[in-house]
């Protein structure tokens, strides 16, 4: 397994999920000051740094990487599945793109009615704790799959992070212009095909061909991502869909 | 009482999907244990596959 992969894969969903920490450390550090902003984060980044510090090495540690496999996998697809179809909804017009400055003006809206301190610390540890769990997941899953893939995973994770936080300091706004549902697409089809790598490598599933399959695997789900998005989109424009008359 | 509704609904995925996607994942380990070795990849593949697909057209956001 290629831990330049791994390290790929969590460095684009360190990006997209830090990208939407900064908008509320932001909003944060707008309102009640950078002191407020910077303790919620560090907590939160403790919190997660001890996740990550405690379930990694453990998991690295086990022996059975088969039966790991069949936890780690399945997590990966319910994962994968979850970013790859909100994607594919928002490539489609179903589910609305996100919108940073939008989701900005609102979390300072709110922490602008409510001044306490305290209120500003939680919002911040809130945000980048919430949106750290699911690369901290990440991180550990890979971890414990992949050989000597700890500091890979954990690299991606925090040069995404310094990235996006540096410009975000830098610019002092939120960061409206990343391509976050390319990015949420290609890190869902990464977990996924991931997961269904790695389920049947833990059912004893034999693989046509070996470690390549992996990228097969990934070029079927962009295909049937794709196709996805072509019908749905179709099927959205025709008048029938639309309530009008034929 | 906020954060942990979050991480909550982060984990069950909001939607009862998810968990139907594990279960069917699980069905497809089984189903594709039934068939001939030379076969179980590709009914497993195709099965999971099947389940992002129908995940994706039938659930609305």
């Amino acid at each position: 397994m290629n831990v330049w992969l791994l390290a790929g894969t969590t460095f684009l969903a360190s990006t997209v999920e830090c990208v939407e920490a900064a908008t509320i450390v932001l909003a944060v550090s707008v309102t009640q000051g950078w002191r407020t902003a910077l303790a919620g984060s560090a907590w939160a980044l403790v919190v997660l740094g001890a996740i990550v510090g405690v379930f990694g090495p453990l998991l690295v540690n086990a022996q059975a990487v088969h039966r790991l496999e069949l936890v780690v996998g399945p997590f990966l697809v319910l994962f994968g599945m979850t970013w790859l179809r909100k994607a594919v909804w928002r490539y489609t017009g179903r589910k609305a793109l996100h919108d940073e400055q939008a989701a900005f003006d609102k979390e300072v809206a709110k922490l602008r009615s409510q001044q306490e301190r305290r209120v500003g610390f939680a919002t911040a540890f809130q945000g980048v704790f919430v949106e750290g769990l699911e690369v901290a997941v990440i991180v550990v899953t890979f971890a414990a799959t992949v050989p000597h893939a700890l500091a890979y995973s954990i690299g991606g994770a925090l040069v995404a992070a310094l990235a996006v936080f540096g410009i975000a300091a830098a610019l002092h706004a939120p960061l409206t212009r990343v391509p976050e549902n390319a990015l949420k697409s290609i890190v869902g089809v990464m977990l996924f095909s991931l997961g269904v790598y790695w389920t049947g490598e833990g059912l004893g599933i034999a693989w046509w061909a070996g470690d390549a399959t992996l990228f097969e695997l990934i070029a079927c789900v962009i295909v049937f991502a794709s196709l996805l998005i072509f019908v749905l989109k179709k099927a959205s424009a025709t008048p029938a869909a639309q309530g009008e008359p034929q | 009482m906020k954060a942990l509704r979050e991480i909550h609904d982060f984990v069950a995925g909001s939607s009862i999907i998810a968990p139907a996607g594990l279960a069917i994942a699980i069905i497809a380990a089984l189903a594709s244990a039934a068939v001939p070795p030379i076969w179980r990849a590709g009914v497993f593949t195709v099965l999971l596959l099947g389940t992002f697909v129908a995940a994706t057209v039938f659930e609305h956001p």
